[in-house]
């Protein structure tokens, strides 16, 4: 514990220059910028900044890239509760509650509590790296195709537990989810599936544009068949900041929604993705009122806010401790290592000490530039939303289509997401929900290219995914989950039919 | 409204008026900013050595270089675009060996590279290392192979038809040996599951795991271009090692729209080759295990054509083609 | 009931008091069932998709083995769905106002083809950029809204334009194309 407090202090005074501070400010100016603008991503922007940071000193541009990181994930929930669009996937969850908060006219206590729980998430996390980096980089390993395989089976039951309404509607949703993540090349043969030789869909749908289209254009088009219904939200505002008691009966979702994250983050191929999906069902079966859940809980934004930041954050240990990059934004950083001449690695830590603990100790600092950024920000979010909606979703539609464009520069994109939106507002008619569409889209993908690889290397054998103690575990939590899932709403559905005879 | 619409005719016709004055003349080349299409999303290797390449020629040519990702389709649209662009010189590629010359054989491609691209220059030739996962326990090239024979190996690949699957598949197929292919989404999930014994070895980019070899997690068996890589001195070539006929590389080139005028294309190879002289371009070059090339048009495309006939038949030996 | 309610509901006003839906004409089309029916639809429709795809591959998972089952699974919940709301009352789905929503979506798709320009047969788009691009998705859009003023909405669409190209062109430096044809790019 010492050496932990040690290598802090030393980082600390490498992340308190001047210099360092300003690099860290920058960062996560720009990252909370991109991060609020619909289909700009973190990825895009560092890569058109690696070159910039050439003339940097490395420490100075690692902090600097790395608070764009964080701040993109952090600007990007600002969206998805103002707006309901969630720019990435790990977005989607804060925008269930967290935009029928806005529409309550809590949209400055969502805000507010997405920041103080990245803080307090923020915090833990430097701290987990600092003392923890190299045993949790040791449980990333142990995830291989086969445990992967059972870890993505959990997180998709975990997403009938997001859903509100109907089950079987859920499990629908979730099915659909799966087959859209199907439609582009097979990873395994190359071989394109549905795709009807379009061109744009060789590669499979973007997740951007599916969220943008279903969320962001699909919300257009819903405020444009029911006004009536957008106007009661406009007139209130509500307070900015949570009270002292509110912060304190979102402490334990903070916390645990941090635990989450920081321990999915380190899983290689992006597995901070299910960190504020885990957080918001472990939050639902908590709550002594999950039937809210849906409707604008504080917990159900404050909990996978929280995870969806450690997350990002600890998914920095593989690429600290053995220079593998766990998703796009760290396979940057690799780049901007390398460009900078240091290698990432394992060797890291010794060869330049003062690189790795300043960079841990900046995203504390980073964190707390967040909140001063974003606290004084929130009294401007939430004016936006005063802005008459004749002028605020042209706006919108004008932003998504630059931010669709950009995605690969292609505008059959844009087309794409505005038949998403038809979609969405075709699901919001017939009340199906999006968000368990878009999890079992983005973990459909993951499920099964680590189904296949897993039968590869087993030889076919399915008993691969029993053999392995780790999932064979996480196959029976999964179980577990579902029949708590399942079972009362059965119960419940019968008890109507026998009422109703 | 009237307003509006008096805007969108103007622009139109501006518009017009630019494409009917299209063939600028090649001597003011360039006289507006060219932009170098890449065929990844933003934040790839090829990407990366796009960005560091343009911003070298946009001082050896005096104009701006804007680099424009067009992703997609194995890399096939960013061929598509380019292909399909005036032959001006004010649209360019990035190319490197995948799309150039080994999807030719896997896929149905509407813009075939060979028939449709001119190469102007060669920008970098890039070598692979082998390396063996920490539950293998071997430490050379031929107990690899050896240990292959006795038992079918897995071997992970940063993707189907990628770089590093196809100089694993000449791997097996010089060496005669049958490998398992486990394919990834890009080196660092393939890495991981290397370093977790999920997999056995892998033949991957320097970059990616040469942190790893200079810790010693993972063992170096040998990098799989014709001469030893400097950043790794120790480490022998698999020819060396094992396979005497054995070379695989990743390369980069600069290509255009078949049709570009000759002065143009001289212009830009002149550019090319000043930009690779740039010692900071080559150190960040050797960074990414590549050296800087000095092929320049006829025999950059000589040296195409030979790596194309050459995938071709590996592509054809493993059976790989989609549909 | 056989002259298509609907339809009249679509060319409403929304700002004039809702008035009570006709009943349906059809149980079918209520929503719980049209829900079922529209999973149904999807299912055949991913089968049809996936016809050509092979079952089994070095992996035992060809790339057609998980598409088809997905579809058949989505099949089943469409016919578990129409069976577990047999009995409830028929709710209609409300109104679809397509016509409210028809600007947004042209806006859209003129934003997508003049960006870059685009080609259908002989007839060809040249590249407007985003000096055109923007302001026709922003003032098209706005066009929807029942309470637009047209002069508001030029001057928005305008401003919107400049604030984007600075925004995305020049702070972030997107290579997104601006005006070619009066700059280059």
């Amino acid at each position: 514990m010492m050496a932990v407090l040690e290598h802090l202090g030393l980082g600390l005074a490498v992340a308190f220059t001047l210099q360092n501070i300003l690099f860290c400010f920058i960062g996560c100016l720009i990252g909370t910028l991109v991060g609020v603008l619909p289909g700009v991503g973190p990825v895009a922007t560092i890569s058109i900044l690696l070159p910039v940071t050439l003339s940097l000193d490395p420490t100075g541009a690692l902090i600097m890239l790395a608070g764009i990181y964080y701040g993109a994930q952090y600007g990007g929930s600002t969206t998805a509760i103002l707006v309901n669009i969630p720019g990435e996937a790990t977005a989607v969850v804060t925008a269930i509650d967290g935009h029928e908060m806005a529409k309550k006219g809590q949209a400055g206590l969502a805000l507010g509590l997405a920041a103080i729980g990245s803080f307090i998430a923020g915090t833990v996390a430097t701290v987990v790296i600092a003392a923890l980096a190299t045993p949790m980089t040791r449980l990333g390993l142990l995830f291989g195709p086969a445990e992967y395989f059972s870890l993505m089976i959990m997180g998709l039951v975990l997403a009938v537990v997001l859903a509100h309404g109907s089950l079987v509607k859920a499990l629908a949703m979730i099915v659909a989810g799966v087959l859209l993540s199907c439609v582009g090349a097979d990873m395994e043969t190359g071989r394109e599936r549905m795709t009807f030789d379009i061109y744009m869909l060789s590669d499979g749908i973007e997740f951007t544009v599916l969220a943008m289209g279903i969320f962001g254009f699909g919300e257009i088009f819903k405020n444009l068949a029911d006004p009536e219904k957008r106007d009661v939200m406009r007139n209130r505002i509500g307070r900015l900041l949570p009270t002292l008691r509110e912060l304190r009966e979102n402490f334990g979702a903070i916390l645990r929604g941090t635990g989450l994250g920081s321990v999915l983050g380190v899983l290689p191929g992006n597995g901070a993705i299910l960190a504020p999906f885990a957080s918001y069902a472990l939050e639902k079966r908590l709550s002594d009122r999950p039937q809210d859940f849906g409707s604008g809980v504080p917990q159900a934004v404050s909990g996978p806010e929280s995870a969806n930041n450690a997350g990002a954050q600890t998914s920095f240990i593989p690429l600290l401790t053995l220079g593998i990059p766990p998703n796009a934004v760290m396979a940057l950083m690799v780049g901007a290592m390398m460009i900078q001449g240091i290698v990432p690695g394992p060797q890291v830590i010794q060869n330049s000490p003062d690189l790795f603990w300043g960079l841990v100790a900046s995203m504390w600092i980073g964190n707390l530039m967040l909140v001063v950024i974003n606290l004084p920000l929130i009294g401007l979010w939430v004016k936006l939303l005063k802005v008459p909606y004749r002028l605020l979703f042209p706006a919108i539609v004008a932003f998504c289509c630059i931010g669709l464009f950009s995605i690969s520069n292609d505008g059959a994109q844009v087309i794409m997401a505005g038949i998403m939106g038809l979609v969405g507002f075709a699901l919001y008619k017939l009340q199906f929900e999006p968000a368990p569409l878009a999890l079992g889209f983005v973990l459909g993908r993951l499920l099964e290219e680590k189904l296949r690889q897993a039968l590869i290397i087993s030889d076919g054998g399915m008993g691969t995914f029993v053999t392995s103690p780790l999932s064979a575990a996480l196959l029976l939590i999964a179980l577990g989950a579902l029949a708590v899932a399942v079972l009362p709403s059965m119960r419940k559905s019968r008890e109507e039919i026998f009422t109703e005879a | 409204m009237m307003n509006y619409t008096r805007r969108f005719m103007l622009g139109v016709a501006a518009a017009a008026l630019t494409l009917t004055s299209m063939p600028a003349m090649a001597q003011d080349y360039p006289s507006k900013p060219v932009t170098l299409v890449v065929s990844y999303a933003a934040g790839g290797g090829t990407d990366a050595i796009a960005r560091i390449f343009a911003a070298r020629l946009e001082t050896a040519l005096g104009g701006r270089v804007i680099v424009e990702n067009r992703p997609g389709a194995a890399a096939n649209i960013g061929t598509d675009v380019v292909a399909k662009a005036q032959p001006d010189g004010y649209t360019l590629l990035i190319g490197n060996q995948g799309p150039m010359v080994v999807n030719p054989h896997i896929f149905r491609l509407r813009n075939d590279p060979a028939e449709t691209l001119d190469p102007i220059a060669m920008i970098a030739d890039a070598q692979l290392v082998v390396v063996a996962g920490p539950s293998l326990k071997v430490d050379s090239m031929q107990a690899l192979l050896d240990k292959a024979r006795e038992s079918q190996l897995v071997y992970g690949s940063a993707g189907n038809a990628s770089a590093s699957h196809v100089a694993t598949l000449l791997l097996g197929q010089t060496a005669e040996v049958k490998l398992k292919h486990v394919p990834y989404k890009g080196a660092g999930p393939a890495i991981n599951d290397l370093l977790g014994g999920h997999v056995d070895f892998m033949v991957t980019t320097v970059p990616s795991v040469i942190g790893l070899i200079q810790d010693g997690t993972l063992k170096a068996l040998a990098v799989t271009g014709k001469d030893r890589f400097p950043g790794l001195p120790d480490v022998p070539t698999v020819a060396e090692a094992a396979l005497p006929t054995y070379s695989a590389t990743a390369w980069y080139g600069l290509l255009g729209p078949k049709g570009l005028p000759q002065e143009v294309r001289d212009k830009l190879a002149a550019a090319t080759q000043e930009a690779l002289a740039d010692p900071a371009f080559i150190e960040s070059l050797n960074k990414d295990g590549g050296v800087p090339s000095d092929l320049v048009g006829q025999d950059f495309a000589g040296f195409m054509a030979a790596e194309r006939a050459r995938w071709g038949e590996v592509v054809k030996a493993a059976d790989i083609k989609v549909e | 009931m056989t002259q298509g309610p609907e339809t009249i509901q679509v060319d409403l006003p929304a700002h004039e008091p809702a008035q009570p839906l006709p009943p349906l004409s059809s149980p079918w089309l209520g929503r719980e069932r049209l829900a079922g029916l529209s999973l149904i639809g999807l299912g055949l429709f991913a089968l049809y998709a996936s016809a050509d795809l092979p079952f089994a591959s070095e992996s035992g998972v060809g790339s057609g083995l998980l598409p088809r089952a997905l579809a058949l699974i989505l099949i089943a919940l469409g016919f578990v769905q129409i069976a577990v709301t047999w009995s409830d009352k028929p709710e209609s789905t409300g109104r679809w106002p397509v016509r409210d929503m028809l600007p947004v979506l042209i806006g859209v798709f003129l934003f997508a083809i003049t960006i870059r320009g685009y080609q259908f047969g002989t007839f060809e788009i040249p590249a407007l950029g985003m000096a055109v691009a923007t302001p026709l998705a922003t003032f098209l859009s706005g066009l929807a809204a029942k309470d637009m003023r047209i002069g508001e909405l030029v001057v928005f669409s305008v401003i919107l334009t400049v604030v984007c190209i600075g925004l995305f062109r020049y702070a972030l430096g997107l290579s997104l194309p601006v005006a070619p044809w009066l700059i280059g790019y």
